[in-house]
């Protein structure tokens, strides 16, 4: 049964889901269906994903450096945000401005200044030697802890904002109450602040994990050639080796997968309630 | 040569402003038709009458191609070069041949890529009777490409970094003579030949490359390589003085060279590619572009093309015209191919996308 | 360890995490002055040339950022728009529509965006769209819309629904609940939507080179043709700039406004 109400608000989804499906899925699709034509023919193209050492690897690669990067960035981002709903206003909006400065510079830009600073004769190298704390200099970039620095550093602004949102929603009055029955500091926090902001936790980690997943600039230029990732694999199948096969048939397991693994973790009520599934 | 480049300019600017209004127009008819994104502007993608529209790599190559080819094809025919520094990467013409709306008239890219193009059917067979085949040396001109430079990959160093001179590609490898990290291409071709060489294996004998022993050779020495994507990025590993040494581009190491002399190279021990104009298939101008590719050829654009940016002429007779500063940067000018390895065509185009992923599969921790 | 001391260990730790976020990204200051032709720290002096480039119409950086303005302006209105009636409406009707949809709005996150390219390369041309503002435009409606629908999203997810409940049975009709209940309430997400909407236009670059050639030349596709000579300081001189703009923006709002509107402030 569909009231006037509810037949409105389908009516409300539907030019955003037209717009998706003809100008996302349809072309999309019409690439990825590549994969069942293209070079020796779907059982080939699909059957190579698991049998290719090198997609092994990288898939590896991308797990690793996405999985690692996603745990850093919840910390941080929650060291932020639980700071931020504790601030004045005034501070709090200096706060805010510094989460979003980084989203002005382009990924490119962002990406080139972490190498000025952590190359072997950049800033930070160059300051620890002046200060005597290391007599040679780290190496910091052109490797996977050069890639996941930068990605980190891509990713907490938006984990910020998500974590932020969830955080001012929490009641304090449950905080109040908690600590006038004498819990004490490190019991409030776990006992009442962290399974409240379970559900924006989830949906920062499901975001950021999903984005670092396809993660292409930051790791191809922070990599030195040497931290190869997913996306930065399809992209030279598709534009330099011309194996549209294996890259068609890589993108299609992707999405699935990952469409997969998010329908699943939507279907948490926690995660469906944070991530607008329906009325509360 | 700066009062060109300033002209050039200004030309630039004028079509700006010209795609400038149409793109305002285009504009407010989306505003229009809302949602309706059907027949807007039909055509808008197709070249004018009498032009050609060239794709390079961006940067100083469009103003330079645009010196060394636009101007003398424009005064022989009357006809506009457009040039569109997209970069054509092989995926890049495919996608567009596929769509069936091709913008692009020639393409400047690899000729090992214009074989394999060719042979997928992305691309019109060059019409040899209109360009003259005279015009190249023997080997460039293919039947989906004709050589139009060359370059080298070379062994370049920061010389006060060393107390000699690196040599040859077995010196590359001496990390205990010469200490310091190095750079490496992540494209494949020429990479294994230096391991190969550096491991004792003849010129002559290179091809078909031995992958494993290169990989082999070159396994020890990974952590302290780092590889490049881009000329601009060898570059400015050099300069950040992230390696001691590294094998780059010639034209890039001459770059280098001239910011700073303490940075030069060796020619010994490089590999030869040659460059080539392409035609996409379906391309806009038709016939018109082979035209363009012959123009393209004659020996006085492709010196003009050596001295701007150092690319090699294919034109045998572009040798004498020469000035000693001009050989001493052309890859194949004699003096400059001791232990030269000229990157074989046909081993690539049979072999490249599988080797490429060995070597990306190799080099990745 | 006493309890006040434990608080400035913790305040410390936050304001270094920002500082995490900040400093980097101030690096692009200095490198804005250089004095050479390639990104650089100024070694030999300092030099104002790559703002005089960014000026100097014949370079095209003027031309491209005024274009990627535009755009990111359009998409970044349009993608949040889509997105708020999307949510709204899938907020109030759950079922498999929207969930699919809503799955499906994440795909430009997963699926590398130079799948995306290939595809609407073949899309655009059979409209005879390529490389021309209503092409790019949709291109970047559509990426910057999980963006947006995820800002949105995150808003309502605060929304009580029994303001809902109550303006039905005060008998509200369909568009006074969307309109003048649901919408006013959800206004700060609404803004994070349209600014990251129009962060993801501006930043775009993969699907853009694909379908733009001469005639519709963004900043990104400016800084990428021009990085194959060098990577150009004017790079950093753009960052500067904008990092100004927003700074000056902000601390603007920061001390003529400094009214505490934040729930957490309450």
């Amino acid at each position: 049964m569909s009231s006037r109400f509810e037949r409105y608000a389908l009516l409300l989804t539907l030019p955003a889901g037209i717009m998706v499906l003809a100008l996302y899925a349809l072309p999309i699709l019409q690439v990825l269906s590549l994969s069942l034509t293209e070079g020796k023919g779907a059982w080939a193209n699909y059957s190579q994903l698991f049998t290719s050492r090198a997609v092994a690897k990288v898939v590896g690669t991308t797990l690793n450096v996405s999985l690692l990067t996603t745990a850093i960035t919840l910390v941080v981002a929650y060291v932020i945000a639980f700071g931020m709903i504790h601030m004045t206003a005034r501070s709090r909006r200096i706060a805010l401005l510094m989460v979003s400065i980084p989203f002005w510079i382009s990924v490119l830009v962002r990406a080139f200044a972490w190498i000025t600073i952590l190359r072997s004769q950049g800033v930070l190298n160059g300051a620890l030697m002046g200060l005597g704390v290391i007599s040679q200099p780290l190496e910091l970039v052109y490797n996977r802890l050069g890639v996941t620095i930068g990605m980190v550093h891509y990713m907490v602004p938006f984990a910020v904002l998500l974590l932020y949102a969830n955080l001012t929603d929490i009641d304090r009055r449950i905080v109040q109450a908690a600590r006038s029955l004498g819990a004490r500091p490190l019991t409030v926090f776990l006992k009442v602040w962290l399974p409240l902001s379970a559900p924006g936790l989830g949906v920062a980690a499901l975001f950021v994990l999903v984005f670092s997943l396809g993660f292409l600039v930051t790791p191809a230029l922070l990599g030195g050639g040497k931290t190869l990732m997913i996306a930065e694999y399809i992209s030279v199948q598709i534009s330099t080796t011309r194996r549209w096969d294996l890259a068609t048939a890589l993108s299609t397991a992707l999405l699935i997968v990952v469409g997969l693994l998010i329908a699943l973790a939507l279907r948490s009520p926690t995660m469906r309630a944070a991530f607008g599934g329906g009325r509360r | 040569m700066h009062r060109d480049f300033s002209k050039d300019a200004a030309e630039i600017l004028a079509e700006k402003l010209r795609a400038g209004l149409i793109d305002r127009r285009g504009f407010l008819t989306a505003l229009g038709a809302m949602g309706l994104a059907v027949v807007l502007r039909p055509g808008m993608a197709q070249a004018a009458e009498g032009e050609v529209v060239l794709c390079n790599w961006g940067g100083a190559a469009v103003d330079a191609f645009q010196q060394a080819f636009g101007a003398p094809f424009t005064a022989q025919t009357g006809m506009k070069l457009v040039i569109d520094g997209a970069g054509p990467s092989t995926g890049a013409i495919r996608a567009m041949v596929d769509s069936g709306n091709v913008i692009w008239d020639v393409t400047d890219g690899g000729l090992i890529d214009g074989m394999t193009l060719g042979a997928a059917g992305f691309a019109e067979p060059i019409d040899y009777a209109i360009v003259d085949k005279t015009k190249v040396r023997d080997g460039l001109a293919q039947e989906f490409g004709v050589g139009n430079y060359t370059f080298a990959t070379v062994i370049a160093y920061q010389a006060s970094k060393f107390p000699t001179a690196p040599l040859s590609a077995v010196d590359f490898f001496d990390f205990d003579k010469f200490p310091g990290k190095r750079t490496m291409c992540k494209w494949v071709q020429g990479q294994l030949e230096l391991a190969l060489l550096a491991d004792g294996v003849a010129v002559a004998d290179l091809y078909p490359l031995d992958v494993d022993r290169a990989f082999k050779k070159l396994e020890p020495y990974l952590k302290d390589i780092i590889f490049w994507e881009g000329g601009a990025g060898s570059q400015q590993l050099f300069r950040d003085g992230e390696v001691a040494m590294g094998f780059i581009w010639h034209t890039r190491a001459k770059l280098l060279r001239d910011e700073n002399p303490d940075f030069t190279w060796t020619w010994t021990n490089n590999m030869l590619s040659t460059s080539a104009w392409s035609v996409p298939k379906g391309n806009p101008a038709g016939k018109k572009v082979f035209d363009f590719i012959n123009s393209a050829l004659d020996p006085e654009g492709q010196l003009t093309l050596l001295r701007l940016m150092g690319n090699g002429p294919t034109n045998p007779k572009a040798l004498a015209l020469m000035t000693d500063a001009d050989k001493a940067i052309d890859p194949t000018a004699p003096g400059n191919t001791e232990g030269q390895v000229t990157i074989s065509q046909d081993y690539y185009a049979a072999n490249e996308a599988e080797l490429q992923n060995q070597y990306l599969d190799f080099i990745a921790a | 360890m006493s309890r006040r001391f434990r608080t400035r260990l913790l305040t410390a730790l936050v304001w270094a995490c920002l500082l995490f976020l900040v400093l980097p990204v101030l690096v692009v200051i200095p490198v804005s002055l250089t004095d050479k032709t390639y990104l650089s720290l100024p070694s030999d002096g300092l030099s104002l040339q790559h703002y005089r480039g960014l000026a100097a119409p014949e370079t095209g950086w003027s031309a491209a950022m005024g274009k990627s303005l535009l755009l990111a302006v359009c998409a970044a209105l349009i993608s949040t728009a889509l997105a708020a009636s999307f949510a709204i409406g899938a907020w109030v009707r759950a079922g498999w529509w929207p969930s699919t949809i809503r799955v499906l709005m994440l795909a430009p996150m997963i699926v590398p965006p130079i799948i995306y390219a290939v595809g609407m390369v073949r899309v655009l041309s059979a409209m005879k769209l390529i490389d021309s503002f209503p092409g790019v435009l949709a291109v970047h409606v559509v990426l910057g819309l999980p963006m947006a629908l995820l800002a949105v999203v995150a808003s309502l997810s605060n929304f009580d629904n029994r303001v809902v409940m109550a303006a039905r049975s005060l008998g509200a009709g369909p568009f006074t609940i969307f309109g003048k209940v649901i919408l006013p309430n959800i206004l700060p997400g609404l803004s994070a939507a349209a600014f990251l909407a129009f962060i993801t236009s501006w930043d775009e670059i993969t699907v853009t080179l694909f379908i733009t050639a001469r005639r519709f030349a963004t900043l990104p596709r400016r800084i990428y043709t021009s990085i194959a000579d060098s990577i150009d300081p004017a790079l950093a001189a753009i960052a500067t700039l904008l990092l100004l703009a927003t700074t000056a923006v902000l601390a603007a709002r920061l001390f003529l406004a400094g009214r505490p509107d934040d729930p957490a402030a309450r």
